[in-house]
């Protein structure tokens, strides 16, 4: 029945309106609202409330040949007399009809966020509303076309419109990788499958290098999806196959899964620096005595104070600097106590004649991603926030010389964007300050090094680090604070609450920032075969044409790779 | 067909005299016009009280007390030329022949002794096309406003072909809600007054 209504009454609903491409669909007129509150459009009695949805676009005209494009944030019922929500009338048919556009009536909010001039192929920010009285249509396919699915160098189409499935969605990934960016999203809502092909995208377009601190196995060869069901990680994209490096820090768990790898990274004890367990202040509970005890032991032995600093047998000079009280022996062992949690990660060896960090700066320089595999190790937290900031604090520095350099005359560095996970850990408010995650999201982009923050908990990430993110592609959030986190640093953000709460569970995100003309939700693509299409070139391997062929005969697909 | 004449009148109401068949004295808000004439103008109202009055001797006041009344005294006393008083609120007019009727008050009052004619449907339908009349009606005093508003708007339901019915009873609710939209119990009775007045073809639901 409702669906009929919607149809026979108002025909252009989402579904529609692609079939019926160009004609617009009046929704209503503006009746207030402010540029930085947005825009209230009472909705006309004709147009059925149902068939809209927050995240929609609409269009206004202006009183010259100006259109005004907006995004719908909320949509709410209300009424010229507060008596009747008190005290609604005994209803009928024609006693509710006669309400309904009277003294009853929608209101959508609308957030103005473009302008298209007539004439004019670009669309402006806005800076200014249209005026009472205009009317407001819903945006036509054409309209939401020409905003996002401009295809230039350096875009990619991250999904669709979900008001139009035909839309295609486009994001200018040179911006993307310009400023730090987020995927957030709370858990099994899909940040990896947008993450995954997001960087393949990167790479393929020669955008950036990237390098993936992949804690869970899954961006380098062989990403788990939901059913056991596996798909292709980065290394097996074929168009893109040799530009990526794996290095794994487990051999054991690689050699496991049949995930091939460039070189297993080591961290010798003398390569180890305080900054680098600095970082780890927050995991590892060391207090700001140890953590200063820590460059004193290193000023103390230079390159074997962790060598020292873990041995059982106290030295003479370790009893020395006791004695004279340089570090208070309870602090001395329950720093040793504490950083012999260390020792039991394979990949920190006590003599290593490999600078893993300088082979994977190498790469990065030469234009290829790398991605560190963590193996068993993605699941110890020490050794995750450990082996990130070390390598990042190490790339950070060269980086920071080379462009240095640059301004010189030397070679510029090829841009780079590191993908972090749980990044949480990295830039919560007590540590964002300490570690080099922290520095990279305030610099921006000054030393060509931006940062690409996948995690399921924004509201634990420093606002001063949230506030310089460019572009947020935010999934499904169920907790408030989340939420309310992801706008932070955005004017008029909060307006978009209502949008990002509406997301589904599954394939649609927010994306909001540097990186598209305005905010738009989009449901993204799914990841699989299309998307390994676009990384083989046109033609299909026998194996994955078969796997095609199984489906479309509606027969299970094997428990290998589809 | 003159139904009756002009007794006396104002800028806002008129009375008019008839004595005609019972049958086809004008209901209560019906929408009756007198032409002017001189002007060439029309002036229309809506009927809002029918008063029966007494002969000048008192012999119906007489004649409902006495006992022994007989039916011949009662025949002889309804054929005195006793007019029916028919009274009417002024609701628009056309200011000229072939000129769009305007609702609101006439700029002069219609003249004693004019001859007043009842609206036909055809009438009813075009005068009742624009619905600015409500306000003067809503604005009236010593009138059963709510009542003669409903009356007003049945028959202009029942002057228009019942595919066009509901279309209509919808916009007369929707412009009674503008205007009463502060005072929605009111509303809500009027609203009341006009259910199951109109055919409604989309359910087969004829009413009245």
């Amino acid at each position: 029945m409702a669906d009929n209504l919607l149809s026979d009454r108002n025909p252009f609903t989402p579904a529609d309106r692609a079939r019926v491409s160009g004609r617009r669909d009046r929704l209503g007129i503006v009746v207030g609202g402010s540029l930085n509150e947005g825009l209230d459009i009472k909705i006309d009695r004709e147009t059925i409330i149902e068939g809209l949805a927050v995240g929609s676009y609409v269009t206004i005209d202006g009183q010259t040949d100006r259109r005004f494009f907006g995004l719908v944030t909320d949509i709410s019922l209300d009424s010229v007399d507060a008596n009747i929500q008190r005290m609604p009338p005994a209803l009928d048919e024609y006693i509710a009809q006669v309400y309904r556009g009277t003294a009853v009536y929608g209101i959508l909010h609308v957030k103005p966020m473009l302008v298209l001039e007539a004439g004019s192929p670009d669309p402006r920010p806005i800076r200014t509303v249209p005026t009472h009285f205009t009317a407001a249509y819903r945006a036509t396919p054409e309209e939401v076309h020409e905003i996002f699915a401009v295809e230039d160098q350096g875009s990619y189409q991250i999904g669709q419109s979900v008001d139009d499935e035909s839309i295609k969605i486009n994001l200018n990934l040179e911006q993307f990788v310009e400023r730090s960016s987020a995927v957030f999203g709370r858990s099994g809502t899909g940040k990896t499958f947008l993450t995954l092909p997001l960087l393949a995208n990167v790479i393929k377009q020669k955008v950036a290098s990237v390098l993936v601190f992949d804690m869970h196995n899954d961006y380098g060869y062989t990403l788990k999806g939901d059913k056991s069901k596996k798909y292709k990680g980065l290394k097996q994209l074929a168009s893109i196959s040799s530009s990526v490096v794996v290095v794994t820090l487990d051999e054991e768990s690689s050699r496991a899964r049949h995930a091939s790898y460039e070189f297993a990274l080591t961290i010798g004890y003398d390569q180890i620096e305080p900054e680098d367990i600095e970082s780890l202040q927050g995991v590892l509970s060391l207090s700001d005595v140890q953590v200063n005890a820590l460059y004193e032991v290193k000023r103390k032995f230079q390159r074997n104070w962790i060598r020292n600093l873990l041995s059982d047998e106290n030295d003479a000079d370790v009893q020395e600097m006791l004695d004279k009280k340089q570090i208070m022996s309870g602090t001395y062992f329950a720093m040793q106590r504490k950083l012999k949690r260390l020792l039991k990660f394979s990949f920190v060896k006590e003599q290593t004649t490999d600078d893993a960090v300088q082979r994977i700066v190498n790469q990065l320089l030469e234009g290829r991603s790398v991605v560190v595999e963590f193996g068993r190790y993605g699941n110890d937290l020490p050794a995750y926030v450990f082996v990130a900031n070390y390598i990042t604090r190490r790339i950070h520095e060269k980086y920071v010389a080379m462009k240095e350099a640059a301004e010189g005359g030397g070679a510029e560095p090829h841009q780079l964007v590191i993908a972090v996970e749980e990044a949480h850990k990295f830039l919560d408010p007590s540590v964002a300050g300490l570690t080099i995650f922290g520095t990279i999201a305030r610099e921006l982009r000054k030393y060509n090094v931006t940062l690409l923050i996948v995690d399921q908990r924004p509201s634990q990430i420093d606002a001063e680090v949230m506030s310089q993110i460019g572009t947020r592609i935010t999934c499904a959030l169920s907790d408030e604070k989340d939420i309310n986190a992801v706008f932070t640093g955005m004017s008029g953000g909060s307006q978009l609450r209502s949008v990002l709460a509406s997301l589904d569970s599954k394939q649609q995100a927010l994306i909001m920032g540097h990186a598209v003309p305005m905010p738009v939700v989009v449901k993204t693509r799914e990841y699989g075969q299309d998307v390994y299409m676009e990384f083989t070139g046109a033609v299909r391997s026998s194996a994955e044409q078969h796997a095609i062929n199984q489906r479309r005969l509606g027969r299970s697909d094997d428990e290998g790779l589809i | 067909m003159i139904v009756g004449k002009v007794l006396h009148a104002n800028m806002r109401s008129f009375v008019f005299g008839t004595r005609i068949p019972e049958s086809d004295v004008p209901t209560f808000g019906a929408l009756v016009q007198t032409h002017n004439p001189y002007r060439q103008s029309t002036i229309y109202g809506l009927i809002y009280d029918i008063a029966i009055n007494d002969d000048e001797r008192g012999m119906a006041k007489l004649l409902s007390v006495a006992e022994d009344a007989r039916d011949q005294d009662i025949e002889w006393l309804r054929n005195q030329l006793i007019p029916l008083e028919v009274s009417v609120l002024c609701v628009g007019y056309r200011s000229q022949a072939g000129q769009p009727i305007r609702q609101g008050l006439p700029p002069q009052p219609p003249i004693a002794l004019h001859g007043i004619e009842s609206c036909d449907a055809s009438e009813t339908a075009v005068f009742t096309e624009r619905l600015d009349f409500f306000r003067l009606v809503l604005e009236s005093r010593d009138v059963p406003i709510d009542e003669l508003l409903a009356a007003a708007i049945r028959n202009g339901i029942e002057a228009r072909p019942k595919g066009r019915q509901k279309e209509f009873a919808l916009a007369c609710g929707r412009e009674l809600a503008r205007l009463l939209v502060k005072d929605g119990l009111r509303l809500e009775g009027l609203l009341r007054r006009l259910q199951y007045t109109y055919a409604d073809e989309s359910t087969a639901r004829i009413v009245n």
